[in-house]
C-alpha cells in the first residue's frame, strides 16, 4: 500500500464558536499505481484531506502512512522528504509562479533539496519536456509571457521535477475550456505512465473523473461515503444525488431507459458506452 | 428594440515588445431588449475583452459601442452606462466588499444616492430574485462559490440594470454552483425582462439561450439558436468548444446512422432513444 489513512479526523478552530469538524474518522488505502479521484460538495473536506498527506496540515487525530513515512500525533516527520514524496498541484497553480524564467521556476524545488547543478538541470529539462513544452524555446522566457495553459504546465513541471512518488492535483482543469480540459487529462495520463504512477485528483466534474479514475473516493461532510470503481459507484446514484453530487449524463439516461423496461447494462458510464448499448439493443 | 450595438469594434493590447495583440477584430453585434445571448469561445478567443467594452470599462481601439444609443466613449455618460449595464466577474472572492450580505448588496444603490427606504426595498427584492433572502444577515465569506456569485448578482440587481453581463461568472464554480447561477439568470431574464449576456465556455449553460455567438481568434465566427450552433461541425474542432453531453451523444448516434432529432437536454435524448428501440 502506498498510502494508508486510519481514523483521520480534523477540526478547524477547536474550542471556539467557529469550531468545524472538517474530517470525521476517515479510513482508506491507496495502492501504488492507482488513479484515485476525490469528489464531494464544497466543504466536504477534500482539500483538508489532501493537505494532510504532505503535512501542510499537522495531523491531530488518527494516523497516515505515506510510502512508509509515518505521520501521527507524536511523530516529527522529515517534512522535506515528505514534500518531495507527495507532489502537490494546487488549484490555479499558475498563480504560484514567481521566478524570472521558466528554467529558474522549475528548478526552485530541486535546488531547495540541495541537488547538484547537473542533477537539477537534468530534472528541469526532463520535467519541462514531460509537460509538453519545448525546453529550448521556453527555458529562458519569463513564465508570465506564456498563455494560461502553458503557465499551468510550467507550474506542474515544477512539481514533477521533484520526482514525487504520488502526484496530488486539486482541480487541475478549473477554468480551462473543453479542449484545454482534454489536454490536461492527457497530460496527467502521460505523467502517470512516464513519471509518477500514483495519482490522486480532486475534481468537481463527475463525468470527467469517472472516465479516468480507477476508484473514486466520495466525501460527504468529512466522512467517507463511498470508495469504489466508477461502475460500482453509480449503482448508488440515488444516494449520490441526495448528497448533492452529479451523476454522469449517460448513467442517468441509462437508468431512465432501464426504468422504462429496456435491458441496458449497469456498466454504462461514458457517452461511448451508451452509444454501444443502443447499437446492441437496436440489433446493429 | 436594440439596447446594445457594437459597430466594427476592435481592441489591441499594447505589449512591451513587438506588435500589439489584436484581441478583438472588427466585431459587429446587435443585442435586443430582453434577449438571452450567450457569448461562447475558447480561452483567449477575446470574449472577456469584448464584454469589457460593453459598459465602457475599456474603450475600443477602433469602432463604436452604443448602449441604449449612447456612445461609451462619451465620458460624461460613463456613470449612466455603468448603471444600465451591470457586470459580474469570474472570481466570486474578488467581488465582495462588505462583511454582511445585505450591506454588500446595498453598496451599489448607496453610492448612487438612492433614498434609504428605496434601498431597503431593492435589497429585499434583489435577495429574493437570487433566492438568498434567508442569508441576508450572514457573512458571504463562508459561503460556497455559487452562493457568493448569487450575492454578487444581487449586488448588481440592486442598481436596477437593464442589461446584466456575466463575464465567465460560472467558470470557477462547481457543477451545483453553475446550475444555481444559470437558473437565477434564466429566471431574471424570463420574469424580470432583464437582457442577459452570458459569457461561458460551458455549452450546457447555453442550451436555453435565445442566441449563441461564438468567438474565435477575436472574431464572431458563428451566430444562431443553440440547435443551429450545435449542428456545426466546426464548433468542436476549429473553435475548441464542446457540445452539451446530451447533444454529443445524439450526434454520435446520428453518425452511426440512427435517425435522431435535434437534442439539447437529457429528457429529449431519452425520448429520442426510446423511439429508436
Amino acid at each position: 500500500m502506498s498510502i494508508i489513512v486510519e481514523n483521520l479526523s480534523y477540526t478547524y478552530m477547536p474550542k471556539t464558536p467557529y469550531e468545524k469538524k472538517a474530517l470525521d474518522n476517515l479510513s482508506f488505502q491507496i495502492r501504488e499505481g492507482e488513479y484515485v479521484g476525490i469528489i464531494g460538495a464544497t466543504g466536504s473536506g477534500k482539500s483538508t484531506l489532501v493537505q494532510h498527506l504532505n503535512g501542510l496540515i499537522k495531523l491531530t487525530e488518527g494516523r497516515i502512512s505515506v510510502f512508509g513515512m509515518e505521520l501521527d500525533k507524536k511523530s516529527k516527520p522529515d517534512y522535506k522528504k515528505l514534500r518531495s514524496t507527495v507532489g502537490m498541484v494546487f488549484q490555479y497553480p499558475e498563480y504560484q509562479l514567481f521566478a524570472e524564467t521558466v528554467e529558474k521556476d522549475v528548478a526552485f524545488g530541486p535546488k531547495n533539496i540541495e541537488l547538484s547543478a547537473e542533477e537539477t538541470a537534468e530534472r528541469v529539462r526532463e520535467a519541462v519536456g514531460l509537460v509538453g513544452l519545448d525546453y529550448d524555446e521556453v527555458a529562458g522566457r519569463s513564465p508570465f509571457e506564456l498563455s494560461g495553459g502553458q503557465k499551468r504546465r510550467v507550474a506542474i513541471a515544477g512539481v514533477i521535477a521533484m520526482r514525487p512518488k504520488v502526484l496530488v492535483l486539486d482541480e487541475p482543469t478549473a477554468g480551462l475550456d473543453p479542449a484545454g480540459r482534454n489536454d490536461m487529462y492527457r497530460l496527467i495520463d502521460k505523467i502517470k505512465a512516464e513519471s509518477t504512477p500514483t495519482v490522486i485528483m480532486i475534481s468537481h466534474n463527475m463525468d470527467e473523473i469517472s472516465r479516468h479514475a480507477d476508484r473514486i473516493l466520495v466525501l460527504n461532510e468529512g466522512r467517507k461515503e463511498f470508495f469504489l470503481p466508477p461502475a460500482e459507484l453509480f449503482a448508488n446514484s440515488a444516494r449520490l444525488s441526495q448528497i448533492g453530487l452529479d451523476i454522469p449524463l449517460p448513467v442517468k439516461v441509462a437508468g431512465e431507459l432501464r426504468s422504462r423496461g429496456y435491458d441496458v447494462s449497469q456498466d454504462v458510464i461514458t457517452p461511448d458506452d451508451l452509444t454501444a448499448e443502443i447499437r446492441r439493443l437496436a440489433g446493429r | 428594440m436594440e439596447v446594445l450595438r457594437l459597430e466594427n469594434v476592435s481592441f489591441d493590447y499594447r505589449q512591451i515588445e513587438g506588435e500589439p495583440l489584436h484581441a478583438v477584430k472588427e466585431v459587429s453585434l446587435s443585442v435586443r431588449k430582453g434577449e438571452f445571448l450567450v457569448l461562447a469561445g475558447a480561452n483567449g478567443s477575446g470574449k472577456s475583452t469584448l464584454a469589457k467594452m460593453m459598459n465602457g470599462l475599456i474603450l475600443p481601439t477602433r469602432g463604436k459601442v452604443y448602449v441604449y444609443g449612447t456612445d461609451t466613449a462619451d465620458k460624461t455618460k460613463t456613470f449612466d452606462i455603468r448603471r444600465r449595464v451591470g457586470m459580474v466577474f469570474q472570481n466570486p472572492d474578488n467581488q465582495m466588499i462588505a462583511t454582511i450580505v445585505e450591506d454588500d448588496i446595498a453598496f451599489g444603490p448607496e453610492n448612487l444616492g438612492v433614498p434609504r427606504e428605496e434601498i431597503i426595498r431593492r435589497v429585499d427584492w434583489a435577495l429574493k430574485a437570487v433566492g438568498m433572502e434567508a442569508r441576508r444577515k450572514d457573512t458571504p465569506f463562508k459561503m460556497s462559490g455559487g452562493q457568493k456569485q448569487r450575492i454578487a448578482i444581487a449586488g448588481i440587481l440592486a442598481i436596477r440594470p437593464d442589461i446584466l453581463i456575466l463575464d465567465e461568472a460560472t467558470s470557477m464554480l462547481d457543477p451545483k454552483g453553475r446550475r444555481e447561477v444559470t437558473e437565477v439568470i434564466t429566471r431574471l431574464n424570463k420574469e424580470e425582462g432583464i437582457t442577459v449576456i452570458h459569457i461561458t465556455h460551458h455549452m450546457d449553460e447555453a442550451v436555453g439561450a435565445d442566441r449563441i455567438a461564438v468567438m474565435h481568434e477575436g472574431r464572431i465566427v458563428m451566430q444562431g439558436t443553440p440547435a443551429e450552433v450545435f449542428a456545426s461541425p466546426l464548433l468542436t474542432t476549429e473553435y475548441r468548444l464542446a457540445l452539451p453531453v446530451a447533444s454529443e451523444i445524439a450526434a454520435g448516434l446520428k453518425k452511426e446512422g440512427f435517425d435522431m432529432p435535434e437534442v439539447l437536454t437529457p429528457a429529449q435524448l431519452t425520448e429520442a432513444i426510446c423511439r429508436l428501440l
